[in-house]
């Protein structure tokens, strides 16, 4: 295990990851997108999870569960908000983001 | 002399034994050793799994023939064995045809990533005693994380050929594996609980009762290696028929054969691959089905084990006795009988329609995979006296319960309704 | 063991950029997927190959298909990339700003960290810490997934199906 990577190679892998879809979820026009967007920053999160868990072997498991119980929270969060996507299309026949602006003030 | 021969004389340790001596002649080189190893576990998996998929293609032809009161193929060799060679030639010397508006990368790239996971799987599979290619604590985990990939294959396959029946195809296709699969995973649950592990070899290993029992003729003496099996259980015997047809949508086999369904989508996903590409998809089929064949068979069906009709005993008292029939021999023989009642089954039954394949799906083997997991929990916790019934109970109750919820109410004018 | 994490660092990476800046969709999916394997891979350098098994079953398998499903029911509802007036331009530079913060900060931090010896992660231990100490987040976890299942079901299905959806389900 010598020839193992530091530790802050991967956080600055998943810092890195975590731009790339913050990027993506603060520019892209799609919804559905934005939340592959939102799925990649909880993976960037996830891999810092592990890494510290890894790191302190005298915690027993909790960083692994976190990722496990993150997983499972994102698979939930991409379920429903991808039935919003499908509803959002349905309503403006449109999946940009940047239709379903009835809450703004002074347009329409 | 025949005595010491049978005496030193394993069959079911030969490719092991091979194995070792390999390692030990290439001991002064390490490096080699392992290279060695590794060559030794999947040149064989490579070689074997297309000889077999061969064998399956002329035993489906065959045996549909039959089914169908036809002779099938018999014009290539005795009793058409020369087909799947035939075939394989007429395969090759076809036309490679790319649709012009296609997606060339992944029309390309599609029927080798088909072939790549079909193979991959195979790495957790116990073929016999000590044959397992790759020892992993997550065995059956990897073998259903890798398999997941298949999916999005089929679905490339038909996106990539921009072709609108190849295109509902892959769709169908995804969302037909998407739901069988959490019955699939749902279904391999219980047998990892009653070993306490994912590791294949392990859940074989507990399906073991005991390798040898003294006294009585022969078949006493094997019946420890053959009852320890978790089909013989209420909750294995209802497990294993979950996941054998569970696996058969899996498969995109017949009757749930919808993303290939000729008479709507001409061959969905396949229709605008020809030639070798068209082949290798035939061939990821065939290794998939073979794949979780040998998964059905390491959890309910005890894996490599099987009445092993040891040398009488006297012959070799030092070490365990030497079996007959090797552990792979088994494995095999499970794997084709399977492969038999999913031929039976094509022949027999009509395609469900697409409603009634996803109301199957998560109306019916979803509950009763759930219902099957408690049962299974009561078996393995409870005295035998208890479990018994109880397990008897819930698994065959949840069945009878999930047969009433879900009886059809009269064929009233069907319903048609888009997402 | 070094080598392998950076050629999948690299890879992951990679495929994260080309997952949020490709214009084709499917392609953008396929790509994402290509992610989501290659965080499986960092997760098998770190050792913890349940979590990878997990990764690869639940997001190749499960949330790469909801994706597919997603862009087939809204197709070609987008034909520009990226957010109109200017607003991307903001956002790449709020996400390097962000990013090049948290580099920063790590960078100080655990400059001279390193991983400690230990023995393989074994599933039994993960097991045995679901079914005990984390049996409450499990079951809460269950839970919700429900809910969101339900409720996924119920916010997709058209306007005028949500009163007679419960009548078929009990036919």
């Amino acid at each position: 295990m010598s020839g193992m990577a530091a530790p802050s190679e991967y956080f600055i892998l998943s810092a890195l990851i975590f731009g790339v879809g913050l990027a993506g979820v603060l520019s892209r026009r799609n919804l559905i997108a934005v939340l592959a967007g939102v799925e990649i920053m909880l993976a960037a999160a996830n891999i810092n999870f592990v890494v510290l868990w890894r790191m302190t072997p005298d915690a027993g498991q909790t960083g692994q569960m976190f990722a496990l119980f993150s997983m499972a929270v994102a698979a939930a969060e991409i379920a429903v908000g991808l039935a919003l996507v499908i509803q959002i299309y349905r309503h403006f026949r449109s999946s940009s983001i940047e239709k379903p602006h009835l809450l703004k003030d002074g347009e329409e | 002399m025949m005595c010491t021969l049978a005496a030193t004389f394993n069959p079911d340790r030969v490719l092991v034994g091979l194995a070792e001596w390999v390692t030990n002649a290439l001991s002064a080189w390490p490096a080699l050793s392992s290279l060695a190893l590794i060559l030794m576990s999947t040149v064989p998996l490579v070689a074997i799994f297309p000889g077999c998929f061969a064998v399956a293609t002329w035993l489906e032809r065959k045996g549909l023939g039959r089914f169908q009161n036809r002779i099938g193929p018999n014009r290539t060799g005795p009793f058409g064995l020369l087909q799947p060679a035939a075939d394989g030639i007429k395969m090759l010397l076809k036309e490679d045809i790319v649709p012009a508006q296609a997606d060339k990368f992944f029309h390309f790239w599609a029927p080798i990533l088909a072939v790549v996971p079909a193979f991959l799987v195979l790495a957790v599979i116990p073929f016999g005693r000590q044959m397992v290619p790759a020892q992993l604590d997550i065995g059956v985990l990897y073998f259903f994380g890798v398999g997941s990939m298949s999916t999005l294959v089929v679905f490339v396959a038909g996106w990539a050929s921009r072709n609108k029946y190849s295109m509902l195809g892959g769709m169908r296709a995804i969302a037909q594996v998407v739901s069988y699969e959490a019955a699939l995973v749902l279904a391999a649950v219980p047998p990892i609980m009653a070993a306490g592990s994912m590791n294949t070899a392990h859940i074989v290993e507990s399906q073991i009762v005991a390798e040898w029992v003294s006294g009585g003729n022969i078949l006493v003496q094997n019946a420890g290696s053959l009852l320890g099996w978790h089909v013989f259980t209420p909750w294995g015997f209802c497990g294993f028929l979950l996941f054998f047809v569970a696996s058969l949508a899996e498969l995109n086999r017949s009757p749930f054969d919808l993303p290939e369904a000729d008479s709507e989508l001409v061959a969905g996903h396949l229709t605008e691959f020809s030639g070798f590409k068209y082949a290798l998809f035939f061939l990821a089929e065939y290794v998939n089905l073979f794949a979780i064949a040998a998964l059905a068979a390491t959890l309910y069906l005890g894996g490599w084990s099987g009445p092993n009709f040891f040398w009488p005993a006297g012959l070799a008292e030092s070490a365990p006795p030497a079996a007959l029939v090797p552990g792979f021999v088994w494995l095999f023989a499970k794997m084709f009988a399977m492969l038999g009642v999913m031929i039976w089954i094509r022949a027999t039954f009509p395609r469900l329609r697409v409603d009634q394949l996803m109301g199957f799906a998560w109306k019916f083997l979803l509950p009763l995979a759930l219902a099957n997991i408690v049962s299974a929990a009561f078996f393995i916790r409870l005295p035998w006296w208890a479990a018994w019934p109880i397990s008897l109970g819930l698994s065959f109750g949840a069945y009878a319960a999930l047969c009433v919820v879900n009886r059809q109410k009269g064929i009233g004018p069907r319903e048609y309704r888009y997402a | 063991m070094s080598i392998a994490f950076y050629i999948v660092a690299g890879l992951t990476l990679a495929s994260a950029i080309a997952a949020m800046s490709l214009s084709n969709f499917v392609h953008a999916i396929l790509c994402l997927m290509v992610f989501f394997a290659g965080v499986a891979g960092v997760f098998l350098t770190l050792n913890a190959d349940f979590l990878a098994g997990a990764q690869m079953l639940l997001y190749v398998g499960a949330v790469g298909v909801l994706l597919i499903f997603a862009i087939m029911f809204t197709r070609n509802a987008v034909s520009e990339l990226f957010r109109g007036s200017g607003g991307w331009l903001s956002g790449i530079v709020v996400a390097t700003l962000v990013s090049s913060l948290i580099i920063a900060g790590v960078r100080d931090a655990y400059s001279t960290a390193v991983f400690p010896e230990v023995a393989q992660s074994s599933v039994k231990a993960l097991g045995e810490a679901l079914s005990g100490r984390h049996l409450g987040a499990l079951v809460v976890t269950g839970v919700l997934l429900t809910a969101a299942m339900i409720g996924a079901v119920l916010v997709a299905l058209p306007a005028g199906a949500v009163e007679t959806a419960p009548e078929e389900d009990e036919a």
